[in-house]
């Protein structure tokens, strides 16, 4: 059982709001809930089955990733396009084998090769315009971005995951960034780092609220997206990306610390300690702000830490 | 590993930071698409004459553009100028760098190629003290941590380098939309625009400006 729901009865019935007859009770039944299940074999094969896979492909795209850097400048583009299209057709060919599996390992291994396949199918996608119509990098974005959509929306419907969130989220931002670059005569970082902000922000908003799920790796990776955009508009418009940084940073700390969840609040605090002495510095100066801006980090990240601490004894 | 529940503030406010965030990413991109650089008075209306001139690159046309410090325009074309991208003003003649090689053109008359192919002018000396106390950051430069140009530009829109006349009096700058601004360092009149630069084209602000002596 664990110690804290021990300590916690042991407590309760000193204090005399939990009589001795009940305390049992509840250790029973925590004992009886904590007790390892039949030893199953079928899930310890699973696991190891799962392990072999992510080694054995760890280790093939390796190789493979060497034999083709030797050959890829001679290949021929239809010779690439060959490669991306026979890769991605073992991949999903893989992912059908294992798409019964309603959960465990089987179906998170099911779920990366899905993702993965949806990758080999952006990068089949690309070869393939390049190998017939040469457009511009920009339109290969735009295109790409627009053929992955479709594929990565409808495995994350099915099989939201951190893979198919990664996939999905890349999908949107190429896509959107591709369209920029359409459309305007010059992608410059600022253009790049607001929209990597904006989107960022609106995705880890999305999962915030629960409407895109799992909630975790969409705020995570919404979070992260958002903080790349403020640091690259930072390059070019220091006050403002630091900013909105900053603001996004501590709603995070707000959020992560109020409702006792880990990756916002020390994604918050991240976002405190790169961007705080950033604004102080560009505020008043390298002479002044330098020692400033480590003092501001450091109480931010001290006070983020008082406040999670409290919050968890205020919950235990 | 399960999520937590979304707590019914989230779900109300999540979809409103959502579209509040993407409402103003898009305004922000408008204004830094669209949006350009208060600085927009030709030096020709400035009410000011600069002690220089300076040489531009018109490469979409093939012409080599020596602008007078009161923004009067000669134009020298020549079909070997097309896609010439960096150009050098001695005070007699202009040094190109063009597809065809080298150039030496005579403002106003011929244009020719460069001998000996290198380039043999000698740039007036740099103020580096000053220089070394001039500052880009953005739209703003400085001398001294003093402004001494201000472009009131969106990001992406600001000065690229920027540096100053031999006395001190005066900082010429080039932005990211491809223009070259003069003003007076004491700001006792407004910047101006003193030429552009083709998209493909680039100006040593050093080597393309003769400042009189």
């Amino acid at each position: 059982m664990e110690t804290t729901v021990e300590r916690a009865l042991e407590r309760w019935v000193e204090a005399d709001v939990l009589d001795h007859g009940s305390a049992e009770r509840i250790r029973q039944f925590e004992q009886a809930r904590d007790e390892p299940a039949e030893p199953d074999e079928g899930r310890d094969r699973g696991w190891l089955a799962e392990g072999m896979a992510y080694v054995g492909a760890a280790l093939a795209l390796g190789a493979a990733g060497l034999v083709l850097g030797d050959v890829w400048d001679d290949l021929a583009a239809a010779g690439r396009l060959g490669v991306a299209a026979v890769a991605t057709g073992l991949l999903v060919l893989a992912a059908t084998v294992l798409r019964d599996h309603a959960r465990g390992p089987a179906h998170r291994l099911c779920t990366l090769l899905s993702a993965l396949a949806v990758l080999g199918w952006a990068a089949t996608v690309t070869l393939g315009l390049q190998a017939s119509v040469d457009p511009s990098a920009d339109l290969v974005a735009l295109v790409v971005g627009l053929a992955t959509l479709g594929p990565a929306a409808l495995l994350h419907r099915v099989r939201a995951s951190w893979p198919t969130t990664l996939v999905l989220g890349g999908a949107v931002v190429t896509t959107v960034l591709g369209a920029l670059a359409v459309a305007t005569p010059q992608l410059d970082a600022p253009l790049v780092g607001i929209t990597l902000a904006g989107l960022g922000l609106a995705w880890a908003a999305l999962g915030w609220s629960g409407h895109l799920r799992p909630r975790t790796p969409v705020e995570v990776t919404g979070l992260l997206a958002g903080g790349v955009g403020c640091q690259v508009l930072a390059f070019e418009a220091p006050v403002l990306g630091a900013s909105v940084a900053l603001v996004v940073a501590l709603a995070a700390v707000a959020v992560g610390v109020s409702e006792s969840r880990t990756a916002p609040a020390a994604l918050g605090g991240l976002g405190l300690t790169i961007f705080a002495p950033q604004l102080v510095v560009e505020l008043l100066g390298e002479q002044v702000g330098g020692p400033l801006a480590l003092l501001v980090a450091g109480l931010g990240l001290v006070g983020v830490a008082v406040l999670l601490l409290r919050r968890t004894e205020v919950l235990s | 590993m399960t999520d937590a529940e979304p707590t019914a503030l989230a779900r109300r406010t999540g979809p409103v930071v959502a579209a509040v965030a993407l409402l103003l990413t898009a305004g922000l991109l408008a204004w830094v698409a669209i949006g350009e650089s208060d600085v927009q008075l030709p030096l020709a209306e400035a009410p000011y004459i600069v002690p220089a001139e300076i040489v531009l690159l018109d490469a979409e046309e093939g012409c080599v553009v020596l602008v007078d410090g009161a923004g009067e325009e000669q134009r020298t074309c020549d079909e070997r100028l097309t896609g010439a991208f960096n150009a050098y003003w001695s005070g007699q003649e202009v040094w190109v760098d063009a597809p065809v090689g080298p150039l030496l053109v005579d403002p106003g008359g011929a244009v020719e190629r460069a001998e000996d192919g290198g380039q043999e002018f000698v740039e007036p000396p740099r103020d580096v003290e000053r220089q070394a106390e001039l500052e880009v950051d953005g739209d703003v430069v400085r001398i001294g941590g003093r402004v001494v140009l201000d472009l009131e530009a969106p990001p992406g829109h600001g000065v690229n380098w920027a540096v100053a006349s031999p006395d001190g009096d005066w900082v010429v700058a080039d932005d990211r939309e491809g223009r070259v601004l003069v003003a007076p360092v004491d700001g006792s009149a407004p910047p101006a625009v003193w030429g552009t630069v083709g998209q493909d084209s680039y100006v040593d602000l050093y080597g393309a400006v003769r400042w009189e002596p």
